[in-house]
C-alpha cells in the first residue's frame, strides 16, 4: 500500500479516528505532567494537607493526635506573643526595605560605573552574600558582644565607653541589631539585581535628558527610577516574603529574645512545635502564617499589576 | 574423573556441613551490639564514661557498646523523640528524671526496670534518695530509670578571690546575700553573672526561691495548674527577684547571654557569683584558668518562707532502657557494670555526684563535689526543677515571668499576672 492509499484509508475512518487521536493527545498531556504532579503532591500538597490536619489537633509528637477543632486558632489570636511576632516581623521588613532594597539601589546607582576599582567595590559589597546566614549570625553575635565585642571595644578604645551597650540583650536595640546584619548580608544581593536592570536602560534616554538640560538628580528621578519600577516591585516582593521566612539569623543571634523583642512568627512556631512539643499549635501557627504571606503577596501584586508596565 | 569424585553427594554434604558450622560458629562469636544515646559530648565525665566502656568491652567481649552522643539541646528538642519513634530505637537512652521519665513510661518507650533491680539486691546498692518520688526515677510505683548522677541545678558559685578582695563571706540569710550584692555593686563589680537567653538558668533558681517561700505543696499545685500564681505567697516570692533587680544584681547582658558563655565569663572573673548547677565542676576542670578559685553556697535562708530553708533544687539523671530492645539482658549487664562500685568511684572522681551508696565517700573527689554532697545531706527537701518536674511549656512561662521581674521590666504583680495570662491559653 502506497502512502496515498494509506492516507485515504485514514481519512476513510472519519471523525471517530480523529476524536480518539484527540483523546490520546489529551491523555498524553496528563501523562507528561504526571511525574511533576506526583512530586508536587508528595512534597508540597501532602505536607500542606497534613499541616492543616494537625492544626486542628493537639499533638506532642509522641501521643496520638487528638482532634480539638478550632481551639488552636482561637489560642493563636489570643496569644499576645504570637500577635506581637507579626508586629515585630513588620518592623523587621520595614527595616530591611531600607537597609537592603533602598541601600542596595543606592549602591547600584553609585557603583554602576566601569571606572577602575568600581568592580572591586561591587565585589566587596556583594561578598557577605557568600556567607551562610548562620555563620553571619554567629559572627555578628561576637561583634555585638557586650564585654569583648568589636563594636563595644571600638567604642571603649575611642573614649566612648559610656556608649558601650548590651546591644542584643536590650529589648530596645536587639531588633535594630538584627536588621543591620540583614542589611549587611543582603544589600549586595539587591545591588546586583538593580545593577542588571540599570544596564538595560538605553543610554540614549540619558543623552536625551542631558540635551534637555536635566541635572544628575533629575535624570535619576525622571529616567532611572521610573525604569527600575518593575525591578523594584520584584525586589520589594522578595524582601517582604523573605522577611516573613526569616529564621536562621534570629535563631542564631537572639532566638526571639530578649523578652520576645525579636520574636517573629517563625521563631515562635519553632519554639511551640519543638521546644514545647506543641506540634498541633505549631501547625496552626504555620497555617496562619501561610495565609498571611499569601494574602500580603497577592495584595501587593494586585496593587502593582496595572502600574508596572513601562514601555521604552 | 577427579571432577566426578569431588562432586560425590556424600563429600558435598560434608563440605556444606563444615561451611555451615563455620558460619554458625562465626555468628555465635559475633558480639551483640547495644546502642546508647546521651548528651555527653565532652568534658571529664565523657572521658570517664569512655574508659568505663573500654573496661566493659574487656570484661564482656561478646557485647559491644556503641555510643550515639548528641548536643544537649538537639537531644532535648527533637533528637530523642525522633529516635524513640524510629523502627530501631536506641537500647539505652539518657533522660532527666521527673516528667520525662513519667512520659516515657506512660507511652511505653521505656522498660520497667523494677524486677532487674530486685535481682541480687542491685537496687539496694543505690542511695535511698534514688528511689524517692522527688528523684523522678519512678512511675506508678515502678522504676523506669537507673540514675547515674544527682545534679544540683542551682547553687551560688562564687569567685573566692573577689570575695576575699571585698572582705565578703558566704551568706546565711537572704538579707546578708543582698548586702553582698550591694557591696559588690558599689565596688564596681558585677555581683551576679548569668546568661538567661533561654530562661532556664535564672528560671531554675527562681523555682528554688519560689518553692522556699511558698512551700513545696503550693509550688507543686501551681505548676500543675491547680492554683493561680497571682496570690500573696507568690508575690512574696517574686518580691525577692524585684529586690535583685533593684540592687542591680545582674550583668547588663543577662537577657541575651547564653548559659555556657556566662559560665566562661564567670571563670574569667567577669562577675562575682554565678547561680548554676553542679555541672560547673567538670567544666571548671576543663576550661577555667588554673589559678581560678571558687566556692559554692546554697540559696540562703529566706525568713518567713513556708518551704524547707535548706532545700536544694535538683534532680536525678540517668539511663532508661528501651521497651522494644531485643537486647534487654545485655543492656542490664552494661548498666550493672556501669553502676558497680569501682566504676562509680571513677565516675564520681570525674565530677559527677554518684547515686551509688558509698561511691562519693570512697572517691577522691575535690572540695567542690564534697561541698555539694554536704548540701544534699543537709537538705530535707529536693525541689524538682520546673522544666523537668513539670510540663515544659508551663515551666517556660514561669521562667519568663520570673525573668521579667528580675530584669526590672515588670513588678511582681505584673509578672505573676503575665504568667497566669499565658497559662490560661494552655487550658
Amino acid at each position: 500500500m502506497d502512502s496515498s492509499s494509506r492516507a485515504a484509508t485514514h481519512r476513510g475512518r472519519g471523525g471517530i479516528t480523529r476524536s480518539r487521536a484527540a483523546r490520546l493527545e489529551e491523555l498524553q498531556k496528563y501523562l507528561f505532567i504526571l511525574p511533576a504532579l506526583a512530586l508536587f503532591a508528595t512534597f508540597v500538597l501532602l505536607p500542606l494537607g497534613s499541616a492543616l490536619y494537625f492544626s486542628f489537633t493537639t499533638w506532642d509528637g509522641l501521643r496520638t493526635p487528638e482532634w480539638v477543632g478550632t481551639r488552636n486558632y482561637a489560642r493563636a489570636f489570643a496569644d499576645t506573643i504570637h500577635v506581637r511576632s507579626y508586629v515585630n516581623v513588620g518592623v523587621y521588613i520595614l527595616g530591611t526595605l531600607v537597609v537592603e532594597v533602598a541601600f542596595g539601589l543606592l549602591m547600584a546607582v553609585l557603583l554602576a560605573s566601569d571606572r577602575l576599582g568600581f568592580a572591586f567595590m561591587r565585589g566587596l559589597f556583594f561578598s557577605p552574600m557568600v556567607l551562610s546566614m548562620v555563620a553571619a549570625g554567629i559572627l555578628w553575635k561576637y561583634v555585638y558582644d557586650y564585654r569583648t565585642g568589636l563594636l563595644n571595644e571600638a567604642l571603649r578604645a575611642g573614649g566612648l565607653g559610656d556608649f558601650a551597650h548590651p546591644w542584643l540583650s536590650d529589648p530596645g536595640t536587639a531588633m535594630a541589631g538584627v536588621i543591620v546584619v540583614s542589611g549587611w548580608k543582603y544589600a549586595g544581593f539587591f545591588m546586583i539585581i538593580f545593577l542588571a536592570a540599570l544596564r538595560r536602560i538605553p543610554t540614549s534616554l540619558y543623552e536625551a535628558a542631558m540635551l534637555d538640560g536635566a541635572t544628575a538628580l533629575q535624570r535619576l528621578w525622571h529616567v532611572t527610577l521610573p525604569l527600575l519600577r518593575e525591578t523594584t516591585i520584584i525586589a520589594v516582593l522578595l524582601c517582604v516574603t523573605g522577611g516573613f521566612a526569616a529564621f536562621d539569623l534570629f535563631f542564631t543571634m537572639t532566638n526571639g529574645g530578649p523578652f520576645n523583642a525579636t520574636e517573629i512568627p517563625t521563631t515562635w512556631i519553632v519554639k511551640q512545635a519543638f521546644d514545647r512539643h506543641n506540634m498541633g499549635y505549631g501547625a496552626a501557627l504555620t497555617v496562619i502564617m501561610t495565609v498571611v504571606v499569601g494574602v500580603v503577596s497577592l495584595a501587593y501584586l494586585l496593587a502593582t499589576r496595572r502600574r508596572h508596565a513601562v514601555e521604552y | 574423573m577427579r571432577v566426578n569424585r569431588s562432586l560425590h553427594p556424600r563429600r558435598l554434604v560434608t563440605v556444606l556441613s563444615a561451611v555451615l558450622l563455620a558460619i554458625g560458629a562465626a555468628v555465635a562469636q559475633e558480639p551483640v551490639e547495644i546502642t546508647i544515646t546521651h548528651t555527653m559530648t565532652g568534658g571529664t565525665h565523657r572521658v570517664a564514661f569512655d574508659e568505663i566502656i573500654d573496661a566493659f568491652h574487656e570484661e564482656y567481649p561478646n557485647i559491644r557498646v556503641r555510643q550515639m552522643p548528641q548536643d544537649m539541646e538537639i537531644y532535648q528538642d527533637v533528637g530523642l523523640i525522633s529516635m524513640l519513634q524510629s523502627p530501631n530505637p536506641p537500647d539505652i537512652f539518657f533522660q532527666w528524671g521527673g516528667d520525662l521519665v513519667r512520659r516515657d513510661a506512660e507511652l511505653g518507650f521505656a522498660a520497667d526496670l523494677s524486677d532487674a533491680l530486685d535481682e541480687d539486691g542491685w537496687g539496694d546498692t543505690f542511695l535511698d534518695a534514688a528511689w524517692s518520688e522527688s528523684s523522678g526515677t519512678m512511675y506508678d510505683g515502678r522504676v523506669y530509670m537507673i540514675p547515674y548522677a544527682f545534679d544540683v541545678t542551682t547553687v551560688l558559685w562564687y569567685n573566692v578571690d573577689m570575695f576575699e578582695e571585698h572582705g565578703l563571706e558566704e551568706p546565711e540569710t537572704w538579707g546578708e546575700f543582698l548586702d553582698i550584692v550591694r557591696t559588690l555593686r558599689e565596688a564596681g563589680e558585677t555581683p551576679i553573672i548569668l546568661g538567661n537567653q533561654q530562661f532556664w538558668p535564672l528560671g531554675n533558681w527562681a523555682g528554688h526561691i519560689t518553692a522556699r517561700v511558698v512551700g513545696m505543696d503550693l509550688f507543686d499545685r501551681a505548676l500543675r495548674l491547680e492554683e493561680p500564681f497571682s496570690q500573696p505567697a507568690f508575690e512574696d516570692a517574686f518580691e525577692r527577684f524585684a529586690e535583685l533587680a533593684e540592687a542591680n544584681a545582674f550583668n547588663r547582658d543577662l537577657a541575651g547571654l547564653g548559659a555556657s558563655e556566662s559560665m566562661t565569663a564567670f571563670f574569667q572573673g567577669a562577675g562575682a557569683m554565678h547561680p548554676i548547677g553542679s555541672w560547673l565542676i567538670p567544666n571548671a576542670l576543663d576550661t577555667a584558668p588554673d589559678d581560678f578559685r571558687y566556692g559554692a553556697f546554697n540559696t540562703p535562708e529566706i525568713p518567713g518562707g513556708a518551704g524547707d530553708p535548706h532545700s536544694i533544687i535538683g534532680l536525678a539523671t540517668g539511663f532508661q532502657v528501651s521497651a522494644e530492645t531485643p537486647h534487654f539482658d545485655e543492656a542490664i549487664t552494661f548498666l550493672r557494670f556501669f553502676t558497680n562500685m569501682e566504676n562509680q568511684v571513677a565516675w564520681a572522681e570525674s565530677g559527677r555526684f554518684s547515686p551509688v551508696r558509698g561511691a562519693m565517700a570512697a572517691a577522691d573527689i575535690d572540695e567542690h563535689n564534697q561541698q555539694l554532697a554536704e548540701l544534699f545531706l543537709d537538705a530535707e527537701e529536693m525541689v524538682p526543677p520546673p522544666d523537668t518536674g513539670y510540663p515544659v511549656e508551663v515551666a517556660d512561662i514561669f521562667y519568663q515571668g520570673a525573668a521579667l521581674v528580675a530584669g526590672g521590666l515588670a513588678s511582681p504583680t505584673q509578672g505573676l499576672a503575665w504568667i497566669d495570662e499565658q497559662l490560661s491559653l494552655l487550658q
